[in-house]
């Protein structure tokens, strides 16, 4: 009867069904695809010297070219221009004598602008702008030695011999050399591996995010499937089938078999179709089925806690929707909860829905789950008893 | 084939059944006369299992309800008082599916589903979704759903309220022939025509208690010699206390500032002189002479009308 119902209504299914998928596009336009990330970075050049120009040309050399995007303006109110048009995250001005102070080694500052409308992208501008001064200095101080031994043969009355002029050479050459192996360093990936890691990590950045948005889905469907109970019981349909020779707890129990299947369907349905979407390795499918079990159960349970509790239509929606938040917010169902506080963290490591999440998660990028599946179990199946058996009380 | 016993029920301190007894017996229908809150549908209830009494007993074709449910309810039909029926699925699958509840095999709730749509009338709206139908379609639904199982005893809770005359005459005839073919029916109203019509036995209920009951000759037998006399309005009401006082077989049966009830016995020209002592009187808003019925027999019994 409740699947016949279901299907008399499919619009809401594809509504339920659509959630992980919207979502995961969002994200995808936001975070990720083929769209490369580019800061918008304006330099007002007040020196215009050899060196301000050698400064400004380095910002979109080698690896940085595809990074920063340089916009060369006269004045401030071409920055806040730009600024407001959100084509610059940030804005470096190289003050008027810029050169001399740097061949004389005297201490010198950029000022550096944020937009303050981004909060990312400058950043990154403040990171690159920090590292080419650091190298600068660097380079600079290497330089020091050779540009003093010059200075000291321009400044004084003897002429270099052949063999001083062949050492200041060598040591040029030498900076030179070590200057042009600092390029290795753009060519080196960074890699980061784990304690427990041996072997590199391919990071599916749908495996991360998609878990938690279908969790979200299910307990949105979930709630759906809740209501009709609700409007059942109100409707006195609930009481009808009471009257019928059937035992109040087998109704209850039908019901919650009904939420806890019709959940089942819907994330084996779209979990497959998301897969082969964002072609989310199939790994650990097996525990992964497991958890999302048990995940299923929880959510069933807590709703139909819930909704057992309450006989008010409104009290029952404010309810259900704040924990509807909490369990996202602990499962992780919009963001992974790696990126979230420490304390976040915490909480979510040892609440079911993070739980499941993070024990999906690990799965599917290709780690062993870190957390208790019995454990997620017994939370899971605990919550699912209470309901069954509030339910029933409020049968007859 | 129902019976039920020195029933109570109490919600803390509100005793809703104060000792309710009553019997249907298989063919017969047992009118459960009262005006709202009297307790009807507590009874009613008790009977479908869905309160337990805190005394007492109620057993449908001899299965107890607290301790065999499931037995008096499979051969109990209830329709209860709001249509109960599943909006997204069409008539014949409401048949079905709450036929199936029985345990009744599925073909054979077809045709029966076939026949009693046809005979309620909605046999041409069988594959329509409930959601379209009329709130008279939906009642009529909701009585063959209460037989589709053909149940031996038949509950029916107030099952004409807010229907147009029409549907409501529609719904008394069917179940009529309901007990014509030997159900026992229980029809909990408080339309006293409604009982008038149909009931061969009756049973008023007022606050918890059953204050008569049987057959409906018997009853029309204790108050054709009476009438009862309504009178509406602000008055000095000591000249028609002197008058009732002076009629063998008078009462006052209920009176407030604004309102007295007066029966009278009906084979004298009491009522008339009870008019003339009323012209007298400056304000009176409304005088009403009830003849002998079941209403004037149940505001002799109580003092007050049955729609209070």
């Amino acid at each position: 009867m409740y699947w016949t119902r279901t299907f008399r209504k499919p619009g809401a299914i594809f509504l339920w069904l659509a959630v992980p998928f919207v979502f995961m596009i969002i994200y995808q336009l936001a975070f990720g695809g083929e769209r490369k990330l580019t800061v918008g970075l304006a330099v007002m050049d007040r020196d215009s010297s050899f060196v301000s120009d050698f400064v400004c040309g380095s910002f979109t050399q080698g690896p940085l070219a595809g990074l920063i995007e340089v916009y060369r303006i006269e004045d401030t109110d071409e920055l806040e221009h730009l600024f407001r048009r959100e084509q610059a995250s940030a804005g470096v001005v190289i003050p008027d004598g810029f050169q001399a102070r740097v061949l004389a080694y005297e201490p010198t500052t950029l000022t550096f602008y944020r937009n303050p409308r981004h909060s990312i992208s400058p950043q990154v501008a403040e990171g690159v702008v920090s590292g080419l001064c650091t190298l600068g200095n660097e380079a600079l101080s290497r330089f020091r030695e050779p540009m003093r031994r010059i200075d000291a043969f321009v400044d004084g009355d003897r002429k270099a011999s052949a063999d001083e002029v062949a050492e200041i050479a060598r040591l040029i050459y030498a900076l030179g050399q070590r200057g042009s192996n600092l390029e290795v360093l753009f060519a080196t990936d960074v890699k980061i591996v784990g304690d427990d890691e041996k072997e590199p990590w391919d990071i599916n950045m749908a495996a991360m995010f998609f878990p938690g948005l279908l969790a979200f889905a299910l307990m949105t469907a979930s709630l759906s499937v809740e209501y009709r109970f609700l409007f059942d019981r109100k409707n006195r349909i609930t009481h009808r089938l009471a009257m019928a020779p059937i035992r109040p707890s087998e109704i209850v129990l039908q019901q919650r078999l009904y939420a806890v299947a019709f959940l089942y369907v819907m994330s084996a349905a779209v979990a497959f179709i998301g897969g082969l979407v964002w072609r989310i390795p199939a790994n650990g499918l097996w525990q992964v089925h497991m958890i999302a079990i048990a995940l299923i159960f929880f959510i069933v349970g807590v709703n139909g806690t819930i909704f057992g509790l309450s006989n008010s239509i409104k009290a029952t929606s404010a309810i259900s929707s704040v924990v509807l938040m909490a369990m996202m917010l602990l499962g992780g169902g919009f963001f992974p909860v790696e990126f979230m506080p420490k304390w976040v963290q915490a909480a979510s490591a040892h609440f079911p829905t993070g739980m499941a999440n993070i024990g999906v998660t690990q799965c599917l990028t290709g780690r062993n789950p870190t957390i208790s599946i019995p454990a997620l179990y017994a939370y899971s199946l605990g919550v699912l008893a209470a309901s069954i058996v509030i339910g029933r009380k409020r049968i007859i | 084939m129902i019976e039920v016993r020195k029933l109570t029920k109490s919600y803390g301190k509100v005793e809703a059944l104060r000792g309710i007894s009553l019997t249907v017996k298989s063919g017969e229908i047992y009118g459960l006369l009262g005006p709202n809150g009297a307790g009807k549908s507590t009874v009613i209830n008790i009977i479908s299992g869905l309160v337990q009494p805190s005394t007492g007993s109620a057993s449908v074709g001899g299965f107890d309800v607290v301790s065999c449910p499931t037995g008096a309810k499979r051969i109990l039909g209830v329709v209860p008082q709001q249509s109960v029926v599943i909006d997204e699925l069409t008539a014949m699958q409401n048949c079905v599916f709450f036929g199936s509840l029985y345990g009744q095999p599925k073909e054979e709730l077809k045709s029966r589903a076939h026949e009693l749509l046809s005979w309620v009338g909605l046999s041409d709206r069988l594959r329509e979704p409930v959601s379209q139908f009329s709130g008279g379609m939906m009642r009529r639904l909701t009585l063959v759903l209460g037989i589709i199982h053909r149940p031996k005893a038949l509950v029916l809770d107030e099952p004409t309220v807010g229907l147009d005359p029409q549907t409501r005459l529609q719904i008394l005839e069917h179940i009529q022939k309901i007990a014509a073919d030997g159900t026992a029916v229980l029809l909990s109203t408080h339309y006293l025509d409604e009982a008038e019509r149909l009931c061969d036995r009756v049973g008023i209920i007022d606050e918890g208690r059953i204050i008569k009951e049987g057959a409906l000759r018997e009853l029309r037998a204790e108050i054709e010699d009476t009438q009862i006399v309504n009178l509406r309005g602000v008055f000095d009401q000591a000249p028609l206390e002197a008058f009732v006082a002076s009629v063998r077989g008078g009462e006052i049966l209920h009176r407030t500032q604004e309102e007295v009830v007066v029966s009278l016995p009906s084979t004298s020209d009491h009522t008339m002189r009870l008019l003339e002592v009323a012209a007298t009187f400056e304000h009176v808003a409304e005088i009403s002479v009830k003849p002998p019925s079941l209403e004037s027999l149940f505001i002799r019994l109580t003092g007050k009308q049955i729609r209070d």
